[in-house]
């Protein structure tokens, strides 16, 4: 069998310019084909394959990064959820400058806290129960996260987690909000 | 003869000094936006490496400097195109790891999976020119290709992938009713009004939503004639594989989708925008042809007048 031959020296006897790295010379002397060298020259004759590659990574490993296969939007509902911070009053805490989180990210979180519950429960709850708790552990986490940033104590008593069901009534071609209270947790 | 890879195959043979220009365009932003990151000491919902590893090590303060200041002599490295696979894969390694770390905590985004997907595809150019050396074989037989034009290459599938998985997500969870659903978006853009809203509190937001929202839902075929455009987009995006023209219309198809998302919906993608810009509109390869207009008409002599 025809071994793999690594050229270490150029033509003229002394080691090849940017033998490291750099332009790969082109005016070599043909070196005898091995099976490497005919695998990788079959496997040269597949245009895309990086590309067919990580499409098929993507879609099989679902997350796994820096593969996804970006589920975002890819299907869009009568109805919308999201959630947003309030203090005791009511009245809306700055997320980003308080947690670090955006509110965009708020829905991702309540899922993770969701599915945390739901793997730690055996007894379903009631609907109004299990947001309470789901939503307490959320705010918990956020209180958590601003005692890591802040060491000063915020001018807030409690904070509240608040979500918002947007549905779109097509009959009326019209767009309503429903405001729901999920959880209040003191400060410590 | 016509043939997928003469078509779609390695071809482009990129200059020099765009090639410099675009790796220093890429290892500047990978810096720039690992210095801002929050920091994290746990991941208590892993994803991807951290599933099997503790990635909070990157955060460590007894090794974070350290590690972070490591980031430089990489970018120097894969910036002169010198040890390549080294200095692009301590960039890649850290990026993914530190990305990682961040999806990890419960909530996984996606603005930056494209730039971790890049740097992956020029490590992989990089190992695969290596074998070529290793072979004897030039990566292109009768061409001066070299390893940074196939690491461009492979940067341009990277990029068209990612847009490829997001089109062919759409039609998959959707079960093919994605240009139908496309009315209700007004759900979305209200949502996001709101959303963006209670993050910074810029007035006015809330009501820009409803306008908009309410133009969508009184419009619905106006509206699904305008946003089927991003999903062909993305479906096609490795037509950008053709060629450097193919690939600047295909990175300005991309990019106008991203301003239209952005204004619509309220939703950034800062990183893939970065991307696009660097290598399929290729500002690099224009300032590179700036300069040579510029000296063929500054710099050259002056033709001299017959007598």
């Amino acid at each position: 069998m025809t071994q793999p031959t690594i050229e270490t020296q150029g033509e003229s006897g002394e080691n090849p310019p940017d033998s490291l790295h750099g332009s790969i010379p082109t005016d070599r002397a043909p070196v005898p084909e091995g099976p490497l060298q005919a695998a990788f020259r079959l496997a040269d004759a597949i245009p895309m394959k990086f590309m067919i590659l990580v499409i098929v990574v993507c879609l099989w490993k679902h997350e796994w990064y820096p593969f996804s296969h970006f589920p975002m939007y890819s299907r869009f509902g009568t109805t919308g959820v999201y959630y947003y911070v309030t203090d005791g009053e009511g009245t809306p805490v700055s997320c980003v400058d308080e947690f670090d989180f955006s509110v965009m990210s708020l829905p991702k979180h309540y899922r993770s806290h969701s599915a945390e519950y739901d793997r730690e429960t055996t007894e379903p709850a009631p609907m109004d129960e299990r947001q309470r708790e789901i939503g307490t552990r959320f705010l918990n986490q956020l209180i958590d996260r601003r005692m890591e940033r802040f060491s000063e104590p915020p001018d807030y008593q409690a904070l509240q987690l608040w979500r918002v069901e947007v549905t779109l009534h097509r009959a009326e071609d019209s767009l309503e909000r429903e405001k729901t209270l999920l959880a209040e947790v003191p400060l410590p | 003869m016509i043939s997928p890879r003469s078509v779609f195959g390695l071809k482009v043979k990129y200059d020099p000094i765009e090639l410099m220009l675009q790796r220093a365009m890429l290892a500047g932003f990978v810096i720039y936006y690992l210095a801002g990151l929050p920091t994290f000491s746990t991941q208590p919902s892993p994803n991807g490496l951290a599933h099997r590893l503790d990635l909070t090590f990157i955060h460590d303060p007894r090794l974070s400097g350290w590690l972070f200041l490591l980031l430089f002599p990489a970018a120097l490295l894969s910036i002169f195109g010198r040890w390549s696979l080294l200095g692009t894969g301590y960039m890649m390694a850290y990026w993914v790891v530190t990305m990682t770390l961040v999806n990890s905590q419960g909530a996984i985004g996606h603005g930056t999976n494209m730039v971790g997907l890049i740097l992956l595809a020029q490590c992989a150019a990089y190992g695969v020119a290596r074998l070529h050396r290793l072979l004897g074989q030039p990566i292109r037989p009768g061409t001066d290709l070299d390893e940074h034009d196939l690491a461009n290459y492979y940067t341009i599938q990277a990029i068209a992938a990612a847009y490829m998985v997001a089109g062919i997500s759409k039609l998959i969870i959707s079960k093919g009713t994605w240009i139908a659903q496309l009315p209700n978006i007004a759900v979305v853009i209200l949502r996001n009004h709101d959303q963006r809203y209670y993050n910074d509190f810029q007035e006015g937001l809330i009501e820009r939503g409803e306008m908009l929202a309410d133009l969508i839902v009184r419009h619905p075929t106006l509206t699904t004639i305008l946003f089927s455009g991003g999903l062909f987009v993305e479906l096609f995006a490795f037509l950008a594989l053709i060629g450097r023209r193919a690939a600047f219309l295909v990175g300005i198809a991309l990019y106008v989708m991203h301003v239209m998302i952005s204004e619509t919906m309220k939703l950034d993608f800062y990183h893939n925008q970065w991307m696009l810009l660097i290598y399929l509109i290729n500002i690099p390869f224009l300032i590179v042809l700036a300069g040579r207009f510029a000296s063929k008409r500054y710099l050259s002599p002056p033709p001299s007048s017959a007598a």
